[in-house]
């Protein structure tokens, strides 16, 4: 599938921080490409759909799709992300990070919307901007977490096709990156030499 | 008595390969225990989450790693365990250690490195001292270094060209990028000399190994192509032709045993297995670069070392160094070229490889507050690392806050695509200090249970005076190149893969650890050779020295086995 053709195939609107909408893939449609066919990752079982959905909808709130450029749905962002935190030498301490800052966010913005029920996934474009601004300024691992999350994308941009990110080097193309060579085989991937 | 070997070495990189090298192919059984794995050219893939991101040759912070200690603002002093940081002190764990990953940029010191002391005189707080040999002592060595290992380059004339036995490097500078022309030609209007800067890399096939391929990705990445003059690539591999030679990856050594003497009787180490063996050898060189040798021989107490092998002048683990200086960086916007230009600009693979020496001595009064010359030290402009993560990370800090979303992705656009990037590295002399060293850690230990090294790192006001000075020189050749965006700030943060003291080399035994022939005072069977011996470093990154050094003693040690035993010229 050309990457044009997988970025029509989504339906809904999810667009980001003052970007024009051109929507791929809703977060759900996501996650269930990526999680239901991991879910015997040991690593990962205590990330429930809905965090998924939660990592999924900021991720492209930090990098929307875009005619001209990729966005956190064409990179393979949540794959990208899975993937790593599913990896056998990934320190625990790292996944336990991103779980307990997709939670805390979760109750942030709930507790922060207009009646104190309505959850990230479900706010407009505009409410989760509003949101992230807000959880960014909080005490505590708020900004680290964005931080992560936000890295772990830009990994996924622009690391080797081999670790999952970045499918055919649309991330290299796009901003006009020249890899080096030798690629790492799939066989001699960071975990496994 | 009959040893396992003539000698033992421990480690691989750039302190004992010249070892390794000399004395196998003079005939002498080597032994190395590296504690790294053995990798060779095929391993090596331009990889920046194994390199760079997830550092795949380095162990793992949680089974190993160092306590850091640093002055607070107010002059209280915080320490906390580098797994706990973004501090990581290692740098390359595996046969041929860091030179694997160096970018190779090759500089001698020059003869007043030598005596710092008594050319420039004390620096209030620093431990600065004369070294016990000569620029003389060591030419021979820098000379046997650019033909064996192999620099690349090209001599020309200079104010601060230091004497040479050669006329010329033995190999062409590597190829060069067109940014190096906007260099020059800054350089010449302002009147400063701008030099093409040696490199451990290979420019053309030479020495049984290839040229560089110009992959665009070279410091912080293995070579793929053996042009790079690590320590594997240039001396083991060759070592290991001999038959003489004997290497044991994934061996970590965990204590050097001495007898009532205080000559080392053993070494014990354990191999990957976790099991543990002991080897003995007439001679033993330690060389596991500046903090893991002070650390291990602290840790290796015996009968007459009750503070720690080769440590009965207290003197193991002081006046560490790392290279000081500044950093600058600029950008070429491409609307301010022709199309012609841009292109040009646009080459990607070759190497900047420009330096500027015009200010290895400064004379600046209202800076030092004195008419006396002072110590400086070398600039060189490379290339902005092409790593693209580690660029585009950089780019999320807004004025406001975290940039995402389409701000994001403008700023991701234009960093990558609108302008070529360049960089400076500005190098001076770390002062030494009483409170910069090495030292066992009370409570923190490693896998294996040993102690791991506190280092403790105090930057001398005299780092920063002499990093500002070359960063703002450096700032005023990009603005006269057309750059914008020009950045140039002084460092007091130490670069943690360029590490020296420790063990450093003297007369007198209750000031240094080692003999001028770096053999220790007190422990008449051991050598240490990696950048610990160095009582100063120089204002050059220090692997060229590191290298020779190595084979001045190697010849030391050649000599007093016998010489050279069969028909194998060194």
């Amino acid at each position: 599938m050309d990457r044009r053709a997988f970025i029509l195939r989504g339906g809904s609107t999810l667009a980001a921080a003052a970007a024009p909408a051109f929507a791929p893939m809703t977060a759900s449609a996501v996650v269930n490409s990526v999680i239901a066919h991991n879910v015997s990752d040991h690593a990962v079982k205590h990330f429930t759909n809905n965090d998924w959905q939660t990592i999924a909808t900021v991720q492209s709130h930090f990098l929307p799709s875009e005619a001209d450029a990729p966005g956190a749905v064409e990179i393979n962002a949540l794959k990208y992300l899975h993937d790593f935190l599913s990896n056998p030498i990934t320190d625990p301490v790292d996944v336990e990070f991103i779980l307990s800052g997709t939670q805390l966010l979760q109750r942030f913005a709930k507790k922060e919307s207009a009646n104190g029920q309505l959850s990230f996934i479900d706010q407009s474009i505009e409410q989760r901007e509003i949101t992230l601004r807000q959880f960014e300024k909080q005490a505590g691992d708020s900004r680290r977490w964005l931080v992560t999350i936000l890295n772990y994308v830009l990994e996924a941009l622009l690391t080797d096709p081999v670790y999952g990110g970045n499918p055919g080097g649309v991330g290299w193309q796009w901003l006009e990156h020249r890899a080096g060579e030798p690629h790492p085989p799939m066989n001699r991937r960071y975990w496994l030499t | 008595m009959s040893h396992d070997y003539d000698i033992c070495v421990v480690g691989s990189g750039a302190g004992a390969g010249p070892i390794i090298h000399t004395l196998a192919h003079a005939g002498y059984k080597v032994l190395v225990l590296e504690k790294g794995p053995w990798y060779s050219e095929k391993d090596f893939f331009k990889d920046e989450l194994k390199t760079s991101l997830r550092g795949g040759y380095a162990p793992d912070l949680r089974d190993e790693q160092h306590v850091v200690e640093l002055e607070n603002d107010d002059g209280s002093w915080r320490s906390f365990p580098t797994y706990q940081s973004s501090w990581n002190f290692w740098n390359g764990n595996v046969v041929g250690g860091s030179s694997n990953f160096m970018s190779g940029f090759f500089h001698r010191l020059k003869p007043n490195d030598f005596k710092l002391l008594s050319t420039y005189g004390p620096l209030e707080r620093a431990n600065i001292v004369d070294w016990p040999i000569t620029y003389d002592d060591m030419e021979p060595y820098y000379d046997k270094v650019e033909k064996v290992v192999g620099v690349s380059g090209r001599v020309i004339e200079h104010p601060f060209q230091e004497p040479r036995s050669s006329k010329d490097f033995p190999y062409p500078p590597t190829a060069e990028h067109p940014i190096a022309q906007h260099i020059d030609k800054a350089c010449e209007r302002l009147g400063f000399h701008s030099m093409p800067m040696p490199r451990a890399i290979l420019s053309q096939p030479a020495l049984n190994r290839k040229s560089c391929v110009y992959s665009g990705f070279c410091g912080s990445y293995g070579c793929a192509s053996g042009a790079k003059s690590s320590s594997r690539a240039a001396l083991i591999d060759s070592a290991m032709t001999t038959g003489n030679c004997e290497l044991r990856p994934e061996s970590m050594v965990t204590h050097i045993h001495s007898d009532n003497s205080g000559k080392i009787s053993a070494i014990e180490y354990i191999d990957k297995h976790g099991k543990k063996h002991g080897v003995d050898a007439k001679l033993y060189v330690v060389a596991a670069q500046a903090i893991e040798t002070a650390r291990l021989l602290l840790n290796s107490t015996g009968p007459k070392h009750p503070d720690g092998l080769a440590n009965n002048s207290g003197q193991v683990g002081k006046n560490l160094i790392f290279a000081g200086g500044g950093a600058g960086s600029g950008r070429l916007a491409y609307d301010k070229f022709s199309d012609e230009q841009v292109s040009k600009l646009k080459e990607f693979g070759t190497f900047v490889n420009r330096s500027i020496q015009d200010w290895y001595e400064i004379k600046d009064k209202s800076l030092f507050k004195t008419d006396a010359p002072q110590k400086g030290g070398t600039i060189d402009f490379v290339h902005l690392h092409p790593n693209p993560v580690a660029r585009a990370s950089r780019q999320i800090r807004g004025n406001g806050g975290l940039l995402w979303g389409k701000p994001l992705k403008d700023k991701l656009k234009s960093h990558f695509t609108e302008g070529r990037y360049i960089k400076v590295e500005a190098f001076c002399d770390w002062a030494p200090t009483d409170n910069s060293h090495v030292s066992l850690d009370n409570t923190v230990k490693d896998k294996w249970g040993l102690p791991v090294a506190r280092i403790k790192v105090d930057v001398h006001v005299q780092n920063l005076r002499v990093g500002w000075f070359l960063a703002n020189k450096s700032a005023d050749v990009l603005r006269e190149m057309g750059a914008d965006n020009v950045l140039s700030f002084a460092s007091g943060v130490p670069p943690t893969n360029l590490v020296a003291g420790t063990c450093r080399f003297g007369i007198d035994p209750e000031t240094s650890v080692l003999n001028p022939d770096c053999q220790a005072h007190d422990v008449e069977n051991l050598y240490v050779t990696d950048g610990s011996f160095m009582p100063t470093g120089g204002s050059v990154p220090h692997t060229w020295t590191i290298y020779a050094n190595s084979f001045r003693v190697a010849d030391i040690i050649v000599a007093r086995l016998g010489g050279i035993k069969d028909d194998h010229p060194v």
